[in-house]
């Protein structure tokens, strides 16, 4: 186990961050921390990364309990925070040469990935550019860079794609699943669920400072009894038929989005064609008609009441 | 290894930002420029003419009459006190030539002078040509100088602990509650020595530039000659730039306010301690002499002020030490002190 | 009014960097209106510290000695030039001098006579050698046949002048008051202009984010609105600093107004605050960069302050010096403040002056603050 949080609590003044908070990632894993904004997943890495003190619990990275003297299991940890966190006055190469010699010595080494680098995140344009005359996004890139340049073990990454353009958003997500693949475990933290589906191994849900589930995407969207949504838009139904269709099998719930009808079904294999049955039974038309699987949204709805994106 | 790359990027990150850098070189020569216009000219005072009432028939009413910068106002006795107060005349002779004055300024101080004088001569009672007075019996040891000279050397005091705001950037830069920079080296392996280090010598290195700017400018351009003894001169300058430097990054370190509040309590405190050094005139010094002298020997910047002219203008070069140990204290006390907040710890809250 | 009450909380979040600037420079204030009073009620010729080697031991050595003792304080002394030195260093003595063995023959041949050593940073020390020169001249002047009259010299040095300092009540000033009162509103106009500068600085770096700005700049608010509000905001702390000075004024002096033209002072002080508002008003809409707005305090605040008179009078400046500094607004506030009048129309022109360095700074802050409206 490359981190091993366990019942962590951290409280400020006013409130608790975190809340006998609990995770664990596995070597060569993509763990993505998902949860609404304020719920912890910043505070969460700073305590494993010794930044913050925390009041209760225990904290440890490959094996070992993390102090901020812990400087060789910092060599092996790269840190990609929220905020851009570079020198102004020093160009993109620069940058990422000065956090790579933090952590690598040789000079040639060094100078072979500081290339790789910039290549890696897409900068080769921009080598001598300094930070104020980057677009947002290649911001976050040289961000990144710097981050990850020293190839290490073990990389956070806290929600990288905030106000980033959707190509640089596209970049990044397929720059992370090439480290890993390359060997390094991704911590990886966001609001933004298409991009946990799409990336990560394992999800731990947080709210409020607690790991509410984890598991894989397949392990989480079986913790809700939703298993499938269907939603049609009717030309014309009247008020007794819509009643009527609570009884067709497996139906959970119906709700209405405007003009459309959105139906939860429990586990069941033949529900679409059960609702087929039903239109025909009652003759009705319709202009729109289309399955869903849930999404973690709804994941996240079901057990904690509210909505991901807020 | 590290260390040298460290110097080598801090100090680019230092000396690219274009402002700080013009700021710090130009204004101290900005304030010098001043400084030069403001004193040199007073010591090269022109007066209007000096005011002076007096009867008629004053007997010394001849001889007044015949110094330059004497104005005379022929009045009578009973227009004293008006012409006084208006301000016509500086001061009214009587016949026992004694003055009435309004306030005792410089020109009333003259006019004492010259008429005690007047007084004294008559009574010594032998012929005079003149000539006599204008003899002067007196050799001054001490280098050619001026009160000017004195005040400069309040200026490059103050001036040389201008370091203080390269500090406070390089604290800022340091601390994870302080900057996002911060957060991100503290996860780094980069012991915070190296980076303290690096960051101390960078910002020495830009203060003492400036310096060196300011000092270019008042011995070629204004035409002063502060040093006599420029080796001597240059380690309380440079022990000036050193403590600093260590003050920045101690006012840095110690507390979470803002950059801005930070900046102020800077200048306010090296402008309290310049003043209290003479800076805008002697005379307060010449206070804290006589009641709170003690204050003068530890005030970082009349430690300087008096060394400079010590070194330069008395010629002394021994018992330079309880200078150099002072400063050095305090700037080892700092230091540690700055170490004690600095050492690697988890924050409460960032 | 939401622009107005927004910078006025953040004006208070800032409220103890405010408050230690006006502490520190009220001290500074203080000490130098106070010393400046003192300086005026003695009207005595120091006594300085001086220290005298004699190696002539002559008659006119002796001589020159007493009246250098009746006039001064004699510290011992050793002929050890690092000794001397030192000595005048730590301020034992002011200045020493040294009368050398062919001593008289040298005052007869009107040589330089006597070495001294002196303390630079004193400028009263010259006084000493007057005194000596005083007194060897007269010697001279009764040299005959090879004798000084030393007598003669010693009863004509007792003649001296005295000086009657009128001082009535009623409508006539006391004159060391007046200084007084004149050294520490001077003095405040100096602390008007580095404070105001900085501190509401400090407010508007932190209002005036360039990212908060530009979400100002497209919304409906006007812009005049906007610079109402900042200008209302601005208008606030001065009025606080301010007050703060006059206030003080009063409660330390208050039992003597009566006796100065204290209406002037105050009238001028506000005008001269208004002009500065204004320039300050002006700087806040050029730059925003924190170290050009800290330079430009100090320097603007010190600079002028320095050639328009308010640690240096005015009489001591030379002309070319006052010319320069009579593009600043304060040295209209110091001749207002130097000048003795009975009303304030005879400083007409002056209050004209700062008035319109006023309006000139508020139309040039308009105008930048337009300017920067599309970037």
């Amino acid at each position: 186990m490359v981190v091993k949080v366990k019942n962590v609590v951290k409280r400020y003044e006013e409130k608790i961050a975190l809340d006998h908070f609990n995770m664990e990632v596995n070597e060569g894993e993509i763990l993505g921390l998902l949860g609404p904004n304020g719920c912890g997943k910043t505070t969460a890495i700073n305590c494993i990364l010794s930044l913050l003190k925390f009041d209760k619990g225990e904290i440890q990275v490959f094996g070992r309990k993390m102090t901020p003297n812990s400087y060789d299991i910092k060599r092996q940890i790269g840190l990609v925070p929220q905020e851009v966190s570079v020198f102004e006055n020093l160009t993109v190469k620069e940058n990422i040469d000065y956090f790579c010699g933090l952590y690598i010595d040789d000079k040639n080494t060094r100078r072979q990935y500081v290339e790789e680098a910039i290549e890696f995140v897409g900068l080769k344009d921009y080598v001598r550019f300094y930070p104020r005359k980057l677009s947002g996004g290649l911001k976050r890139r040289l961000n990144i860079a710097c981050g990850i340049v020293h190839k290490p073990k073990l990389i956070f990454l806290d929600e990288p794609t905030v106000a980033v353009d959707a190509q640089s958003r596209n970049f990044i997500l397929e720059g992370i699943k090439k480290l890993n693949r390359e060997g390094s475990t991704v911590i990886y933290t966001t609001h933004y669920l298409e991009e946990a589906e799409m990336l990560c191994n394992r999800i731990i849900i947080m709210d409020n400072g607690k790991d509410i589930a984890s598991g894989t995407i397949e392990e989480l969207k079986a913790m809700i009894t939703t298993s499938e949504k269907i939603v049609i838009r009717f030309v014309n139904i009247e008020d007794e038929v819509i009643n009527k269709m609570y009884k067709i099998p497996h139906v959970i719930d119906i709700e209405r989005n405007g003009e459309d009808f959105i139906i939860k079904f429990e586990n069941g294999i033949n529900n679409l064609s059960n609702l087929l049955s039903f239109i025909a039974e009652y003759n009705l038309t319709y202009i729109k008609l289309y399955s869903q699987l849930p999404t973690l949204n709804d994941v996240f709805l079901e057990l904690t009441g509210k909505e991901l994106r807020d | 290894m590290n260390i040298i790359r460290n110097y080598i990027y801090q100090g680019k990150n230092l000396f690219r930002d274009g402002t700080f850098l013009f700021w710090a070189m130009v204004y101290p020569i900005i304030l010098a420029f001043f400084f030069n216009l403001a004193f040199s000219s007073m010591m090269n005072v022109n007066f209007d003419d000096i005011q002076v009432g007096i009867e008629e028939n004053n007997y010394i009413f001849p001889i007044l009459e015949e110094i330059e910068f004497i104005n005379i106002h022929k009045i009578t006795q009973d227009q004293v006190d008006e012409k006084l107060f208006n301000e016509e005349i500086d001061a009214f002779v009587d016949s026992d030539l004694h003055l009435t004055v309004k306030k005792s300024g410089i020109r009333q101080t003259i006019i004492k002078e010259v008429v005690e004088q007047i007084k004294q001569t008559v009574k010594l009672n032998r012929p005079i040509d003149g000539t006599e007075f204008s003899v002067n019996y007196v050799a001054g040891k001490n280098q050619e100088s001026n009160s000017v000279i004195i005040i400069f050397y309040s200026l490059i005091a103050m001036v040389s602990t201008y370091g203080v705001f390269a500090g406070i950037e390089t604290a800022s830069l340091m601390q994870a509650n302080l900057s996002n920079l911060g957060l991100r080296i503290n996860a780094t392996p980069l012991k915070k020595q190296n980076f303290l280090i690096a960051g101390v010598i960078v910002s020495l290195l830009l203060n003492l530039l400036a310096n060196t700017g300011l000092l270019l400018f008042i011995n070629y351009v204004l035409k002063i000659h502060l040093f006599t003894n420029i080796a001597y001169s240059l380690i309380f300058i440079i022990l000036g730039n050193l403590l600093g430097v260590i003050l920045g990054i101690f006012i840095g370190v110690s507390n979470k306010k803002s950059p801005n509040v930070k900046t102020a309590i800077a200048i306010s405190l090296t402008l309290f301690l310049s003043f209290l050094s003479g800076m805008m005139g002697p005379w307060i010094k010449a206070i804290i002499e006589k009641y709170a002298p003690f204050l003068n020997r530890i005030n970082p910047i009349s430690i300087i002020t008096n060394n400079l002219y010590r070194i330069n203008l008395l010629g002394n070069t021994k018992s330079l030490g309880e200078g150099i140990a002072v400063l050095l204290i305090y700037s080892m006390v700092l230091l540690i002190g700055s170490y004690v907040f600095l050492r690697r710890k988890s924050y409460d809250s960032i | 009014m939401t622009v107005f009450k927004y910078f006025i909380k953040i004006g208070l979040k800032n409220k103890w960097v405010i408050i230690m600037y006006i502490a520190i420079f009220f001290v500074m204030t203080l000490l130098n209106s106070t010393d400046a009073m003192k300086r005026e009620e003695a009207f005595e010729e120091t006594r300085l510290n001086i220290g005298i080697i004699d190696k002539s031991n002559s008659e006119l050595s002796s001589s020159l000695k007493d009246y250098l003792k009746e006039k001064n304080n004699i510290v011992a002394t050793k002929e050890d030039e690092e000794y001397i030195k030192e000595q005048i260093f730590l301020e034992i003595a002011d200045a020493v001098i040294i009368i050398p063995e062919d001593f008289t023959e040298r005052v007869i041949e009107k040589e330089e006579a006597i070495i001294i050593y002196k303390d630079d940073r004193k400028p009263h020390s010259i006084q000493i050698e007057n005194q000596i020169n005083k007194f060897l001249a007269f010697a001279n002047i009764t040299y005959q046949n090879g004798q000084f009259a030393l007598g003669d010299v010693k009863e004509a040095l007792k003649e001296n002048t005295q000086v009657h300092v009128l001082s009535k009540s009623g409508f006539f000033e006391n004159s060391s008051i007046e200084t007084w009162f004149r050294y520490y509103f001077n003095f405040t106009g100096y602390v008007i202009l580095a404070v105001y500068i900085a501190i509401i600085g400090i407010v508007m770096s932190d209002f005036r984010d360039e990212r908060i700005d530009n979400r100002r700049k497209i919304s409906s608010k006007k812009l005049l609105e906007f610079n109402k509000e900042i200008y209302l905001g601005q208008l606030t702390l001065a009025i606080a600093v301010t007050s703060v000075f006059i206030i003080a004024s009063i409660l330390l002096m208050g039992r003597y107004i009566g006796h100065i033209y204290y209406i002037k002072y105050l009238i001028n002080l506000m005008v001269f605050s208004l002009s500065i508002l204004c320039l300050t008003f002006l700087i806040n809409n050029i730059t925003r960069n924190k170290h050009v707005i800290t330079t430009l305090s100090t320097v603007l605040s010190l600079g002028s302050s320095f050639i328009s008179g308010v640690m240096v009078p005015q009489e001591l400046l030379g002309e070319k010096v006052l010319l320069v500094a009579k593009f600043f607004p304060v040295y209209y506030f110091v001749r207002i403040n130097d000048a003795v009048i009975n009303s304030l129309s005879e400083v007409a022109f002056e209050l004209f002056m700062q008035v319109l360095f006023a309006v000139a700074f508020l139309l040039l802050g308009l105008m930048f603050s337009k300017k920067a409206q599309r970037i």
